[in-house]
């Protein structure tokens, strides 16, 4: 269970909400279990993502994850929000590893996302 | 009167390798139905992961249907100390006094670990392991993350499929430079998993449901009429399917035997099937990994990824520093 999901504070409209997230502080340094990696993704990032202007995911201290998790979490974000993913999120501190695990999770929920608003 | 108490005993094969592993199983169905099981491993000098597991989990499913396990020839077994060492018996439901003392397990072998559905039991149990069976690796090597991505991969599937409680053990062959690592449960099978999905008519038998089961983006997660908790999809279906490949690259072995199903790949070269009788009624899945081919992990991840039709499109700048 993931507990105490994030309070939303409620901001004045003007003023730009960020919102950080430390990969290896919630989840270790092996990203591999793509049910908790969902459930994170549901409660922590999907609640707040029309209140926030931009999400940051540092990957510090992450040295491998599996496809499981990088397509649950990831690969359904974009799947979900599709170009709006690549404006409002970015990754930091990423190894070679996780950069290509990323990469490809991302691809393909965005050719999944493209595919249903194909014609839209 | 009172009927008989029905018994039987199962004489483990001494050595059981992979190739041994359907004669092993064949030899433990034996046990089904019978209200006692007396497991004799009088005659064990060596079980590769995968025999171990597969005896642990039919074991735990007798047990959960109400029958008793009981040990013989323990005191013939050569390889006593090592069936305690990786903690076999305390497994089984049996305490037996150790004349040795435990020690670190230096680069041979893990104890097996129980999986549950508690959070972070993929992530721990998988990192435990692999810093286990490769105590000289770094968690940035290639050997390392591909040990560690095969073992997340098979428990994570475990974990959602098995609907009960799984076992995972892994070795280490120094001579051969080979790692070795297997999961068992005693659950629905991989058949099983798929009743109630719009593929279940594409696993009808439990050897086409391994052949569904490894085509990429299949997960039987994703194919249920209803809707999923926290929405999104928990299984892209490809973890087991990068798997094989990964394994094939590293000129590795995947085993898959569930029900009277049976697969077996080497070097991704499928392996004749074997001949009648196999049965296991959960799942079983053995990898086996050539440490000293696997030299780029991250390039030999996206070759697979790319076999599959995955390949990473333009994401503008979504990589920062």
């Amino acid at each position: 269970m993931i507990e105490n999901p994030v309070a939303v504070a409620i901001t004045p409209s003007h003023l730009a909400m960020n919102l950080e997230i430390s990969m290896a502080r919630e989840f270790g340094d092996f990203l591999a279990d793509g049910h908790v990696g969902n459930q994170f993704r549901s409660l922590r990032i999907e609640s707040v993502w029309s209140r926030v202007d931009s999400v940051k995911f540092d990957f510090e201290g992450v040295t491998n994850m599996t496809d499981s998790f990088a397509h649950a979490f990831f690969g359904n974000m974009a799947e979900e929000h599709g170009e709006e993913l690549l404006a409002k999120v970015r990754f930091i501190g990423c190894s070679k590893v996780v950069r290509s695990f990323l990469s490809i999770a991302v691809s393909e929920g965005l050719r999944r996302h493209r595919e249903m608003h194909r014609g839209a | 009167m009172i009927p008989p108490m029905s018994r039987i005993t199962i004489p483990l094969p001494p050595r059981v390798f992979e190739d041994q592993l359907p004669h092993l199983l064949r030899s433990l169905a034996v046990g089904d139905g019978h209200e006692e099981v007396s497991i004799d491993i009088s005659e064990v000098k060596f079980l590769t992961p995968a025999a171990i597991v597969a005896v642990l989990a039919r074991c735990h499913g007798w047990m959960a249907r109400g029958g008793r396990i009981f040990l013989r020839g323990a005191h013939e077994c050569e390889n006593l100390r090592y069936l305690q060492r990786i903690d076999f018996l305390r497994h089984l439901g049996i305490d037996m006094e150790e004349d040795f003392h435990r020690h670190p397990t230096a680069d041979r072998f893990v104890p097996i670990q129980a999986l549950t559905f508690a959070r972070g039991n993929v992530d721990v149990i998988s990192s435990e392991i692999t810093r286990c069976v490769l105590p000289n690796s770094e968690p940035s090597d290639d050997v390392y993350g591909m040990m560690q991505y095969a073992t997340g991969e098979l428990l994570s599937n475990a974990k959602y499929h098995s609907g009960g409680k799984a076992f995972v053990c892994a070795q280490v062959f120094p001579q051969r430079n080979l790692v070795r690592i297997a999961v068992a449960d005693d659950g629905q099978g991989i058949r099983g998993s798929f009743v109630n999905t719009t593929r279940e008519a594409d696993a009808a038998t439990p050897d086409d449901a391994i052949r569904l089961a490894l085509q990429p983006g299949v997960s039987s997660a994703n194919l249920r009429p209803v809707p999923q908790p926290y929405g999104g999809r928990s299984h892209r279906g490809v973890g087991l399917t990068i798997t094989r490949i990964l394994a094939a690259q590293a000129l590795g072995e995947l085993t898959i035997s569930t029900e009277s199903g049976w697969f077996r790949e080497r070097h991704g070269q499928e392996l004749p099937p074997q001949s009648p009788g196999v049965s296991f009624p959960g799942t079983l899945v053995a990898v086996s990994l050539h440490r000293d081919h696997i030299a780029d992990y991250a390039a030999m991840h996206a070759t697979a990824m790319a076999e599959i039709g995955m390949g990473p499109l333009d994401t503008g700048g979504i990589f920062g520093d």
